[in-house]
């Protein structure tokens, strides 16, 4: 009898082997799967990653620590704002200095716009690979502002590399608030509408609903953090459980499913994007004036009227050029929630401008080895959704 | 012995000792600017001022001597207020030239500036102008404006070659470093004021906007233009050395060099034997290659020695101890000869300081590798004193820098097979030329006149068809169906060190315990 339809008779089958990937229209992001399926049944799934390794922390063992956002930047290249805020916030801890409130304020804003992209695409993908191309076209039409509005504060639409060491580059441009209001309200309107076109969509739903389930306990084991575990139930939030930057003095709540299969990792991320707008709300309400750096010159570069007209200036914009910001010895691990959970920057310091030993803890990695168990017994379009509803990134994952 | 606590460490240290070297032995580093080991004291730039308990104000650490029970703290607030007070004293008439200053990377106010202070500046007067880009001597230019009255140059100048050619003129803040009126800083060790300087007030005008030192790369090596071989500091980038810099080494040259021995990498860089090349008696030069060489150098040698004439292998001075022990085991095993002959170059100035006569890298362990393998090693002078009348003879040079004795009357040098750096007179009278790597260009150990050995390190490329001595002469052998005692570098180098014998292999630019005797 088929595995999946014991009304079909009995047919001579034997087991096919599939290679799915490295370049195939659904494993964005280079993945190759080797298949063993009987019939359209999963038999063995072997996955490979490791296509997109650029040796991120390799390279940035020759760098100064400024000069590791950039690399940071291409982790996640879905929210690359929130891995800059990471690796800022573990360089800090282990210079052992805070950064001044409104620069709090904004890295939780570039965060949580981040998460909202994140998921946005995250939800968009899912949607095309399954036929919805329209609801790709919103979702990815709402991302698009957000990639505006960071071009105005950072000069680069994804890649900001905004934060550094002991700050960000600069201040907010002027009428950024009332621009992610904009955003933030057209958003709405395309979420509204995704949510109208696909949450009792029959067709996604079928496609959805109780595949690539995974339990709260299994979720725990394989080390899942982020929206999968969420939807797998269990409330972990780093911005909840540990708070960093300022997400204990805003309001926000942390969705959780009850099953762990695809549709509801989509359910957690669609309101988590509902959450952060309002997170960013929140924000703009609270945030008070003031620097943006510490003031200190053997952290922050001074400002260019210092640098070109005092010898001072001059001397220790020099020495950050080109030596960097001297971190003493030591190690340390700063995690902050990214957009598929727990980003984790292991930093050790021997006290010179350059990192001794970078090391991530990429979220998906630990997602990406249960999906052999998410969809082993499933049929072959099941990957499908079930590889876009953990979101692997490439960039992450294989560093 | 007095007791000291330092930071809270207690310790003993030798009575007499000052606080900046009890801090170091305590572990602790104290800033300084105008204190060097070599130098008397003149604890005039105040940076390395300390709290001491007791003591009304803070003290400097370089001038004062630790007491009995002495309570000294490095890094308190008094501390850190003085230090910060200092670099701004002294910044307030600095000029902003760090972009095209060619001390910046290496500046010891910098580093002090940025650790110590890194305050703006509080104060928004005219700084005082003063001369800058002074041709101060041949070799030497001043900034005046750079300058922060450290007055090492000076007490260099004083106290170590004594020609006081530098001295502070004027007071206040109008005070600044001058040669005398009409006289030019032109000491032959100039140069170590520019290392001394801790800013860029006296820079090197060879080295000069030539290259920004953070893209310099270093090796140690040893200078090979003496037999005093001081240890040297090559800084190199890309192919091309940009300067040697002493190292300290208390046996061989303190802290110092001489200005000829600094510049003379310059040699290295023109009028080099790029390729091999053969010029038949009477005839045009050719170029060949390496193989095709070693088949003419071997045919030429073998004929003459077929013939019955004499080859006499010829080592310069400035050989290594590997290279020269590739040149004893061709001389032996390839032309059977127990006499081989010393190329060198001949005598020049000297002084009390450093520069010693003899100007040869290692003409004293050649000597001692000959005594030990027990050959005869006679100078180049008595090449053709064996060679009856009218004979033709064959030569192997190994190295050149020496001049060849005119052949008497009648004798004729029909095969000579020159391993040359440079296109120098002794390359000139070849027959078969092999380019050899220069002495930065390659590894190796050199025997100075004191019995110290030194092992140089590769810093830069050789030219693409250079190969080593070694290599060469290995080469030539084959082709006259002759084997070597050695197969590698390694093999030399292992029998170089034994030979100094109760050497310790040596770590690269460092000195092996002196085992050769000096005669």
């Amino acid at each position: 009898m088929s595995a999946n339809n014991p009304q079909v008779p009995d047919l001579a089958t034997r087991e096919m082997f599939l290679q799915m990937g490295p370049s195939h229209p659904a494993m964005h992001g280079t993945v190759k799967m080797n298949l063993s399926v009987d019939g359209e049944t999963i038999k063995d799934i072997d996955i490979h990653i490791g296509y997109l390794h650029r040796g991120f922390e390799k390279m940035c063992e020759n760098r100064t620590y400024n000069q590791c956002f950039p690399y940071a930047d291409r982790l996640n290249y879905v929210s690359p704002a929130i891995n800059n805020v990471g690796l800022a916030l573990a360089l800090e801890k282990l210079l052992g200095i805070e950064v001044p409130l409104r620069t709090q304020y904004i890295r939780t804003i570039i965060s949580e716009i981040a998460r909202i992209q994140d998921h946005l695409t995250a939800i968009a993908a899912s949607a095309l690979e399954l036929g919805g191309f329209t609801a790709m076209l919103w979702g990815v039409e709402a991302r698009d502002h957000y990639y505006y509005l960071f071009e105005e504060l950072a000069g680069a639409r994804v890649t900001l590399s905004y934060c550094r060491v002991g700050g960000v580059a600069h201040d907010l441009p002027e009428g950024f608030e009332e621009k992610f209001e904009e955003c933030a309200q057209r958003t709405e309107e395309l979420q509204a509408d995704i949510d109208t076109l696909l949450t009792r969509n029959r067709i996604f739903m079928d496609r959805m609903c109780d595949v690539g389930a995974v339990s709260g306990e299994d979720a725990i084991e394989w080390g899942f953090t982020g929206p999968c575990l969420r939807a797998s139930g269990v409330p972990y939030d780093v911005r909840k459980d540990h708070p960093y930057l300022v997400y204990d003095k805003v309001d926000f709540e942390v969705p959780v499913g009850h099953k762990g299969d695809n549709f509801d990792r989509y359910l957690v991320r669609m309101e988590e994007i509902r959450q952060s707008i309002s997170i960013v709300r929140q924000c703009f309400k609270q945030m008070p004036e003031g620097p943006v750096n510490v003031g200190d010159w053997q952290v922050t570069l001074p400002p260019k009227d210092e640098v070109y007209d005092t010898i001072e200036g001059m001397i220790s914009n020099f020495k950050l050029v080109f030596e960097g910001v001297k971190i003493p010895p030591g190690e340390v691990y700063g995690y902050v929630e990214g957009g598929n959970g727990e980003v984790g920057f292991y930093v050790v310091a021997d006290g010179t401008g350059k990192p001794y030993r970078l090391h991530v803890r990429p979220p998906c990695f630990a997602i990406m080895q249960a999906l052999a168990d998410m969809v082993t017994g499933h049929m072959i379009a099941d990957i499908i959704p079930t590889f876009d509803s953990i979101n692997m990134i490439g960039g992450e994952i294989d560093r | 012995m007095p007791t000291v606590t330092i930071d809270g460490k207690t310790f003993e240290v030798d009575p007499g000792t000052t606080i900046l070297n009890a801090a170091k032995q305590g572990g602790t580093e104290i800033p300084t600017f105008c204190f060097h080991e070599g130098l008397s004291i003149a604890a005039n730039c105040r940076i390395c001022l300390v709290e001491v308990k007791g003591a009304p104000k803070p003290l400097a650490a370089c001038e004062v001597q630790v007491r009995d029970g002495m309570e000294v703290l490095t890094d308190s607030p008094v501390v850190d207020e003085a230090r910060k007070g200092v670099l701004e004293f002294i910044l307030l008439n600095h000029p902003v030239d760090c972009p095209v200053c060619d001390c910046a990377g290496e500046c010891v106010l910098q580093d002090h500036y940025h650790e110590h202070s890194a305050q703006p500046s509080r104060i928004n007067i005219k700084k005082v102008r003063k001369g800058k880009a002074i041709r101060v001597g041949p070799r030497v230019m001043l900034d005046k404006e750079r300058c922060i009255n450290c007055s090492r140059c000076v007490r260099f100048l004083r106290e170590v070659t004594g020609s006081e050619q530098l001295e502070q003129v004027q007071r206040g803040n109008k005070t600044e470093i001058s040669a005398f009126p009409g006289k030019k800083l032109d000491d032959p060790y100039s140069l170590c004021t520019v290392d001394l300087c801790p800013v860029g007030a006296l820079t090197s005008r060879d080295f000069r906007f030539k290259k920004r030192v953070w893209a310099l790369k270093s090796v140690p090596s040893v200078c090979p233009e003496c037999a005093r071989g001081c240890t040297v500091r090559a800084d190199f980038e890309k192919d091309r050395i940009y300067r040697l810099v002493p190292k300290e080494n208390q046996d061989v040259n303190k802290w110092w060099m001489c200005d000829e021995g600094r510049l003379a990498f310059h040699r290295f860089e023109t009028d080099r034997v790029v390729h091999p090349y053969s010029r038949p008696v009477g005839g045009q030069d050719h170029r060949i290659t390496v193989d095709e060489a070693a088949e003419q150098a071997a045919e030429e040698l073998s004929s003459l020695v077929a013939g019955g004439r004499k080859v006499s292998v010829v080592l310069s001075g400035s050989c290594s101890q590997e290279e020269a022990l590739a040149g004893f085991s061709f001389a032996r095993s390839a032309l059977d000869l127990d006499t081989v002959y010393l190329g060198c170059r001949p005598d020049g100035e000297k002084d009390d300081l450093l520069r010693l006569a003899d100007k040869n890298a290692n003409r004293n362990g050649i000597a001692a590798l000959a005594e030990k393998l027990g050959v005869k090693l006679l100078d180049v002078a008595a090449i053709f004193g064996a060679s009856g009348e009218g004979e033709s003879c064959g030569i192997v040079s190994v190295g050149t820098e020496y001049e060849l004795p005119r052949p008497p009357e009648g004798t004729r040098v029909e095969g000579a097979v020159v391993l040359a750096v440079n296109q120098d007179e002794a390359a000139k009278k070849g027959t078969v030329i092999f380019p050899i790597p220069s002495h930065y260009e390659k590894r190796g150990t050199f025997v100075n006149h004191a019995g110290i050995a030194q092992q140089t390190t590769r810093a830069v490329a050789r030219p693409q068809e250079a190969r080593s001595v070694h290599v060469i002469l290995r080469k030539i052998a084959r082709n006259m169906q002759k084997t070597l005692d050695y197969t590698r570098f390694e093999d030399l180098n292992a029998r170089a060190l034994e030979l100094l014998s109760g050497a310790e292999k040596a770590e690269e630019g460092a000195a092996v315990e002196a085992a050769v005797t000096s005669e």
